[in-house]
């Protein structure tokens, strides 16, 4: 308690302040504009963060993450075209809710449920703090090492139908992250005697190439939509907090799943919402409403994605590990300011674990604030064109890039992956499990070879009580994906 | 794209993915070293060779999955109308955009990141068909506002343009800090 009230220390600082103001409206907006998204934002702005102190940056990021689901319903309820593709679910019963003339009551129960999804999922992490301090530190590099094994097998069997793609492209990301200098005995691998490979492929390139770059290209190769706004004048604007109160358990659920899956590393805003859908219209009475304007679909999908970026905190805090692709992304801050996350991080930073949860909590109502008093001014930002949009983006993904070495090499490596990205999302295959396995083929090389020195053969890997744990799940997990891609293949064997 | 040209884009990206695959496993020797008397798992190589073994039997396994899928859609109605190599060309499209972006990268060192990125924002304008004069100020505003949010008030690091060096002492040392 005496380091919460501690922590309340960097409320006096203006410039923690502007990040969390910035992080917050700007997220708020990045979400509202189709085909940015959180992802694009942070990696744009990743470079920039660098010069700030950790809490400044870090609160930025986290604002931008959390405030863009927010932002991201705006589209999703109006047009019918989800702001960011955490809120997709929320188009099905929150569209039909504007079709029907009640687009304000929709929007205002978005709020609301994000609200308490985001609020709920801080109170969460500052409850759970004291045990993840005291498990924390039981994590060896073996126990590290099977966690971030679980990450990736959790990224690969959560693409359900892609399983082997998003494997193909956690070992490529694996793969990119090996190029370079090695560090035990400097020896140089995969650099072809080209001198700009020997510093290897910098993360923050990769990612601007991948989520900007890609995106820009995308919206540069298509076409401008023209979007009709629904008008919201003289519609309620209480009815969304009533609809919140009548059904409380499904808030609670909502949100509690999302916490539960924010914490698995892999997992995830999708399935959240997905099995938070799934719940809500199992104990609805009235389940025929669901994706026809049931208040009930909306609040599942918000309050569960709006739960995750606190509780996707957690692994990274205490282990190091990301379990998302933004989540990698704020990990390289951590680094920049030798702020190592990790079992010590409660031990040597406590402040700053503190303050960063506060900065989580006053986030969440300073977007509320602003949403209730800005969604009017904010529908405009849905109309700027697509593809003045990819300029902007392209644009911004030269600061991103150009500033970290001032490089035209990194500038071009950039470009190649922007096309490898537009690639992939031309084909519809997935970008995160490339950076997850950057992030985590990375960490788990180092931990192998140090709990390689405490080991005289592989199973010794497992002979602690944790790590073993951590492998049992990982052989359930793969045995249960086993188990449902042979019942689909009966399924379609029987179906010819 | 329908499935069934979908699928031919899947196809293109498994060969792809195996002759990556193949080219890879085919460097380890070349591109990584062996100690000998040193640990397996403290090999230079080992690591390497697990992620690229890892991505060939994916991208095995992919291409796998693919040729399936092709075979029992052999019988679709669906009218495809691209061939692999056609669907490559597609994924090319970008090609023009990253040279306005090198472009781009290039000026800046010389006309210095304000300059640049106004040019940049009105000729990127101009190219995508705008021809409002409200876009083009929308625009400049746009890439001013850039300017000034990530060099003026963040400071970020990007070099000054060669031709501020021929601004008298005050001016240039405004601009460099500053644009």
């Amino acid at each position: 308690m005496d380091m919460l009230l501690q922590s309340l220390d960097i409320f006096t600082r203006l410039d923690v302040w502007l990040a969390l103001f910035v992080g917050s409206i700007g997220g708020v907006i990045i979400g509202a504009i189709p085909g940015v998204g959180p992802a694009v934002a942070i990696a744009i702005l990743l470079p920039a963060t660098y010069s700030m102190e950790p809490i400044v940056g870090i609160t930025l990021l986290v604002g931008i993450y959390g405030a863009s689901m927010y932002g991201g319903a705006i589209p999703a309820i109006l047009i019918n075209t989800p702001g960011t593709p955490v809120n997709a679910l929320t188009t099905y019963d929150g569209y039909s809710m504007t079709k029907q003339g009640r687009a304000r009551r929709a929007l205002t129960l978005a709020y609301w449920s994000s609200f308490f999804g985001g609020i709920f999922s801080v109170i969460c992490l500052m409850l759970m703090t004291s045990v993840i301090a005291q498990i924390a530190p039981l994590f060896g590099s073996r126990d590290i090492l099977m966690a971030a094994v679980l990450g990736l097998v959790l990224v690969i069997v959560s693409h359900r139908g892609q399983s082997l793609i998003a494997g193909l492209l956690v070992f490529l990301g694996m793969f990119i992250a090996t190029i370079g200098m090695e560090s035990i005995r400097y020896t140089k691998r995969f650099t072809f005697d080209q001198s700009w490979l020997n510093s290897g492929m910098d993360l923050i390139t990769v990612l601007l190439g991948l989520f900007a770059m890609s995106q820009a290209f995308v919206l540069l190769i298509g076409n401008d939509f023209k979007v009709s706004m629904p008008d919201l004048k003289g519609q309620p604007k209480r009815e969304g907090f009533y609809d919140l109160m009548k059904y409380k358990t499904v808030a609670v659920i909502s949100a509690a799943m999302g916490v539960i899956m924010g914490i698995i590393p892999g997992v995830g805003e999708f399935l959240a919402q997905f099995f938070s859908y799934n719940i809500a219209n199992h104990i609805s009475k009235k389940p025929e409403r669901f994706g026809k304007g049931a208040p009930e679909g909306i609040i599942a999908s918000e309050a569960a994605n709006n739960a995750v970026p606190a509780a996707a905190m957690i692994p990274l805090l205490a282990l190091g590990i990301p379990g998302e692709a933004l989540t990698a992304m704020m990990l390289s801050v951590f680094y920049v300011h030798s702020i190592i996350p990790g079992p010590n991080l409660f031990i040597n930073h406590a402040d700053f674990v503190y303050g960063l949860y506060m900065s989580l909590f006053v986030v969440n109502v300073l977007i509320m604030i602003f949403l209730l008093v800005a969604t009017r001014p904010l529908l405009r930002i849905i109309q700027i064109p697509q593809r003045f949009l990819g300029v902007a983006i392209m644009g911004l993904s030269f600061v991103g890039v150009y500033s970290l070495r001032n490089s035209l090499v990194d500038c071009m490596i950039c470009a190649g992956f922007g096309v490898f990205g537009y690639v992939l999302r031309r084909l519809k295959m997935p970008i995160v499990p490339i950076i997850l396995g950057m992030v985590l083929g990375n960490i788990m090389e180092q931990k192998f070879r140090a709990g390689m020195a405490r080991v005289k053969d592989f199973t010794d890997f497992i002979d602690r009580p944790i790590s073993f744990s951590i492998f049992v799940i990982i052989i359930i997990v793969l045995a249960v994906h086993g188990r449902n891609l042979w019942r689909n293949y009966r399924a379609s064997q029987n179906s010819h | 794209m329908n499935s069934s040209e979908y699928l031919v884009g899947e196809k293109a990206f498994a060969i792809l993915m195996a002759m990556l695959s193949a080219f890879l496993l085919y460097s380890i020797p070349y591109e990584t070293q062996w100690f000998g008397g040193m640990a397996v798992s403290k090999q230079p190589r080992f690591w390497p060779a697990m992620c690229i073994i890892g991505l060939s039997l994916f991208a095995f396994g992919y291409g796998f999955s693919v040729w399936r899928k092709a075979a029992v859609m052999t019988h679709s109605n669906e009218s495809v109308n691209t061939t692999e190599l056609g669907e490559m060309k597609h994924w090319l499209g970008p090609i023009e955009f990253v040279g306005y972006f090198l472009l781009y990268v290039v000026s800046v060192p010389w006309l210095g990141y304000l300059l640049a990125t106004l040019m940049y924002f009105l000729l990127m304008t101009w190219r995508m068909g705008y021809r409002k004069k409200s876009m083009f100020w929308i625009s400049a505003a746009t890439g001013l506002l850039i300017v000034l949010v990530f060099k003026t008030l963040l400071q970020v690091k990007i070099t000054s343009g060669a031709w501020y060096e021929l601004l008298p002492d005050g001016w240039a040392t405004f601009m460099i800090i500053n644009f």
